[in-house]
């Protein structure tokens, strides 16, 4: 671990030289998995650095504490291109018991207001990320016919714009 | 011996790719573009509903754009597990051509067959397209209320109307660990992490 991971830090110090301005440190997984939620010190922390497998896990445990991982949207970055997805999997259960119409877009829009802000088109980023925090406040997303449907989402947001 | 050879069958490949990387362009200039071509990708499974409804509210919020013929969203079909399967191709080549002509991409989730699914064993798309066109680094920002001290001993915190944000950089590359290859995926990431808290502060009001 400290060949592979140690490699990753020394890095990560490597690069940090070039910026004073912003503060470094570093923390084993496990600590920092236990940090992200021990309330109020966590919110001194702005960006995580991870590797792959590190990342993964402690992802969804930052995206759980926003509210799940359906909330979260997520870039694959890099130079040429990148590409913005929902970071929940397909969900092949609703589809099977009918419950497809109820699939909540949350995540993917959340993907898609970072593309607008990627592309340069900051103002429209704004704009759909409060079209979409507000339909997550006063809609009722529940996958299924106790709440709101896909269409109630795609049109509360686009009236919302 | 065989497992060597597969070894290094991997490792000249990422050796290969690292090469790439470097005479990689660094970032797209999008304000440069004529047409900024946005890829729509369906996937499977909730896929093709979560996604449409993505290019409904962009259709609308773009209308000027795209009506000026600024931002095209172009649907592009095929990488669903039907059409994986059939090709046995974890990304169809002619999906990947169409991919490889937009500028970015938004995807909906695509399935990777599990252990217990009765399919073929297929790579998982994700994985595939990271390689073939170098995303090197997943971000996924996320916004928590925050609780600050109230100083009041019964109730040390309070929720308040104030998020704190953070984003998570993940490197996409998992393989191999040796310090050798590793190198220049790791750098690139590092220093894009850089230009973008440099644009964030200039796009975005960060939070006070």
């Amino acid at each position: 671990m400290k060949k592979t991971d140690g490699k990753f830090l020394s890095l990560c110090y490597d690069v940090a030289k070039d910026y004073p301005e912003i503060e470094v440190d570093d923390y084993y997984v496990d600590i920092t998995a236990a940090n992200l939620i021990k309330e109020p010190s966590n919110s001194k922390f702005n960006v995580f650095i991870l590797p792959n497998l590190y990342g993964d896990i402690i992802t969804d445990e930052a995206a759980q504490m926003q509210g799940g991982v359906g909330t979260a949207g997520s870039v694959n970055q890099g130079g040429r291109y990148s590409m913005f997805e929902a970071i929940h999997g397909s969900a092949p259960r609703m589809i099977t018991e009918g419950r497809g119409q109820y699939a909540n877009p949350s995540s993917i829009v959340r993907a898609a207001e970072m593309m607008l802000r990627h592309i340069g088109y900051a103002s429209q980023a704004d704009a759909l990320g409060k079209a979409l925090d507000g339909a997550l406040n006063d809609l009722n997303m529940t996958s299924n016919d106790k709440g709101n449907s896909t269409d109630d989402f795609t049109k509360y947001v686009i009236e919302h714009l | 011996m065989e497992y060597i050879k597969a070894f290094e069958t991997i490792v000249k490949e990422q050796l290969e790719r690292v090469e790439r990387m470097k005479t990689a362009p660094q970032s797209t200039d999008y304000k440069s573009l004529d047409k900024i071509i946005v890829g729509i990708i369906d996937g499977d499974g909730i896929g093709p509903i979560i996604t449409q409804s993505c290019k409904k509210i962009l259709e609308h919020l773009l209308a000027d754009e795209i009506a000026a013929g600024k931002i095209e969203l172009r649907d592009i079909e095929g990488l669903t597990i039907e059409n994986r399967i059939e090709k046995m191709e974890t990304v169809p080549a002619d999906v990947l051509a169409a991919v490889k002509e937009c500028h970015v991409l938004l995807k909906g989730p695509t399935m990777t067959p599990g252990k217990g699914d009765n399919m073929p064993n297929l790579e998982s798309a994700n994985v595939k397209l990271r390689k073939e066109l170098d995303l090197f680094a997943n971000v996924r920002p996320v916004s928590i209320p925050e609780k600050i001290s109230t100083g009041h001993s019964s109730e040390k915190t309070q929720k308040v109307n104030m998020h704190w944000e953070a984003r998570v950089w993940t490197s996409t590359t998992t393989f191999p660990w040796t310090s050798k290859l590793q190198l220049p995926s790791e750098q690139l990431v590092l220093q894009e992490l850089h230009l973008n808290l440099r644009k964030q502060t200039e796009t975005r009001e960060l939070p006070s």
